[in-house]
């Protein structure tokens, strides 16, 4: 499975081999931001909510099998100096 | 007749704490240890022990040194360290008195620890028997977790909580949310109730973990002060690249000529990115003269000193637990960014926080049965002890305070019956985004906040211009509030955070017109329109609390320095008051 976030300040691609996946459940106790789910019909957990994840890796550390890969696909989509300096531009203007 | 369990699952405890992570369970374990025959329960959002902030943390944990004149010596050093002179400095002694045995007790309650062979901690280099640090486990909230269960401390992991309950004199007597799995209502019946929520956090930002404003919120809405809240903006330089910070690395940037800019706007070395240097940043990019960048193979003292080279287990006391998960995040980060090489670019990374809680030495709110021990009130006390660094340690220490005074105030305390009318009102509000087909979403809120965060002229380099600008977006975003549409757990969660981190938004810009002058370094509050410190005018405090209109009231408090022992070059105690302290 493969999912990828959008909308935030950075984005993330999970790679998730949910054939693999034990059911432990660690990434769902290890993810304060909700992130991850169990599925119940297929017995495998998985990113639902991707756009919450703030990249700590932890439950990629935590993850059993191994199952999980986190690819951070950039860290920065707007950078705050060339934002405010494009503002600071206009207001000259 | 209705009764309670009509509107969901009734939950009782002589204490309800709110929040399960570090500041949480030591308030727990500490009250419980105070008085075993307490029933206390602690509730959180996700699984506790392997959530909280404390479970990301990058540092260790601190303490007040045991030498003789260790809490004065950390007191003169805070006092001036990021908001001078705001202070309660007699919160702040007697913080730090308690704080002394910080390390001590995370031993006790069996939190695993970096000290050296003799169980000592290490002095902090830069603050001479102030304070010490030692590191702690990355499963730190496991640990007390464990100690709480054998206490005989019960958990509820898993439900969200998002109003309190009070009785008939005003008096917080539980809470009221869901369950994230459900959704199911829960009702919380305590005689006495702690809060350690966390503050509100407005982006999510990679490696940043704080909450979304819920806990403020219901506590403002009972009646709780809030206090320091101008003070709310932090900045990073980072490499652009990564987004991360480059610790100690703010003295070192070059335009693209090879100018540094210290040296060309600032004249000398600083401690932390201040607000002049953000300015700085923006007008050589604005200029023309980016990219910016940094020579990571000539450092100079302060990243030396503080520049995240050394972050090994014996010179930072790192433990070997958590500098494995670091390890990991650097090694992924690299290997899907690529390296950041020895002259990066850099830019600023920014992050706005509301812990705005004012509590008093007992870590209790000005609302009868209210505490909010942990990061939730940090800067309701301005940054009382915290050194950059320290978030575990004023979690534990804020969680001491706060069990050795409830314990003893829930044995006493009657029951005050639930007032069902209050919880029926409460519910629909929880549960209203479920019932607006084709609504809106919270995206569209944060969104909106998100360019704040981005536009260093609203969040760091205010001006009444930009003040007033933001006011005009606050009101379109209330606007939305009654639309939010949310059909699972987890996006009734996200309407009602929103709901939240719009009123604290709020909060930190109203306060932050009030404020006419600049103050601080770490979390300053700069007005470029009144850019000088006033230390006549301005020994201040700004609290807020909703008035009885409902509308956000604002008054200033007279900072009460004729009592303190650390005051500005110049002082003069004002009319009407004498010299209470050197008597």
């Amino acid at each position: 499975m493969i999912v990828e976030n959008r909308g935030q300040q950075q984005s993330v691609r999970y790679v998730v081999d949910t054939d693999r996946c034990c059911g432990c459940k660690r990434c769902i106790r290890r993810c304060q931001e909700n992130v991850w789910q169990w599925d119940e019909e297929h017995h495998h957990a998985y990113p639902k909510y991707p756009d919450e994840c703030v990249l700590c890796y932890q439950c990629e550390m935590d993850c059993l099998n191994n199952v999980i890969d986190i690819q951070a696909i950039a860290t920065l989509q707007v950078d705050p100096l060339e934002y405010s300096a494009g503002l600071v531009k206009s207001d000259n203007e | 007749m209705a009764d309670i369990k009509d509107y969901g699952e009734l939950y009782t405890a002589d204490i309800l704490v709110v929040g399960g992570g570090m500041s949480g369970l030591v308030t727990a374990i500490r009250a419980k240890e105070n008085d075993p025959d307490l029933d206390i329960l602690v509730i959180d959002k996700g699984i506790i022990g392997w959530n909280g902030q404390a479970t990301k943390a990058g540092n260790g944990i601190r303490a007040t040194s045991k030498h003789p004149d260790g809490v004065k010596n950390a007191l003169g050093y805070l006092v001036h360290a990021h908001t001078p002179f705001m202070n309660d400095q007699e919160f702040l002694q007697r913080y730090l008195e308690v704080h002394r045995d910080n390390i001590d007790y995370m031993k006790h309650c069996g939190v695993i620890t970096s000290c050296n062979e003799n169980d000592e901690a290490t002095p902090l280099p830069f603050i001479p028997d102030a304070l010490d640090m030692g590191g702690v486990s990355i499963n730190v909230c496991a640990q007390l977790r464990s100690f709480a269960l054998k206490l005989g401390i019960r958990l509820l992991s898993r439900v969200n909580v998002f109003e309190l309950l009070t009785s008939k004199s005003g008096k917080v007597i539980g809470a009221i949310g869901f369950d994230m799995d459900h959704m199911e209502c829960k009702i919380f019946h305590a005689k006495a109730v702690a809060m350690a929520t966390q503050g509100c956090h407005f982006k999510k930002i990679g490696l940043e973990f704080m909450g979304y404003g819920t806990g403020v919120g219901a506590m403002y809405r009972v009646g709780a002060v809030m206090r320091n809240v101008e003070f709310s903006t932090q900045v990073d330089v980072v490499f652009k690249k990564t987004n991360t910070p480059i610790y100690g690395g703010f003295n070192m940037i070059c335009n693209k000529h090879g100018e540094n800019l210290t040296q060309k706007y600032i004249g000398h070395i600083e401690w932390e990115v201040t607000p002049a240097l953000v300015d700085a940043m923006v007008k050589e990019v604005a200029m023309g003269n980016g990219p910016l960048w940094v020579n990571l193979e000539e450092p100079d003292e302060v990243r030396q000193m503080i520049g995240g080279t050394d972050m090994d287990e014996s010179t930072q006391r790192m433990f070997r637990d958590k500098m494995a998960w670091e390890h990991l995040v650097f090694r992924k980060t690299a290997q899907n960014i690529g390296d950041v090489g020895t002259k990066p670019e850099t830019t600023i990374k920014t992050v706005i926080q509301v812990e705005p809680i004012k509590v008093d030495t007992d870590i209790k709110t000005d609302v009868e049965g209210l505490w909010a021990p942990g990061k939730i009130s940090t800067q309701g006390n301005a940054y009382f002890g915290w050194t950059r660094g320290d978030g575990l340690g004023n979690a534990s220490t804020t969680g001491m305070m706060a069990g050795d005074s409830i314990a003893p105030y829930a044995a006493k305390a009657e029951w005050d019956e639930i007032n069902l009318d209050q919880v029926a009102a409460l519910k629909e509000k929880i549960y209203a985004p479920l019932n607006r087909p084709n609504g809106r979403k919270p995206k569209e809120i944060y969104d909106m906040i998100e360019r704040y965060i981005f536009d260093v002229n609203k969040c760091v380099l205010k001006s009444e211009d930009e003040i007033q600008k933001v006011y005009a977006d606050i009101e379109e975003m209330k606007k939305i509030v009654p639309h939010l549409t949310a059909d699972d757990p987890h996006s009734l969660a996200k309407c009602l955070e929103a709901a939240d981190t719009i009123l604290c938004l709020e909060m930190i810009f109203r306060s932050a017109d009030m404020r006419k002058e600049t103050r601080g370094i770490m979390y300053p509050h700069y007005r470029k329109d009144y850019p000088e410190t006033d230390n006549k005018n301005w020994l201040k405090w700004i609290n807020i609390k909703q008035g009885d209109n409902g509308e956000m009231e604002l008054f200033t408090e007279d900072i009460p320095m004729w009592r303190y022992p650390v005051r500005p070059e110049g002082y003069e105690i004002p009319e009407g008051h004498v010299e209470e302290f050197y008597v």
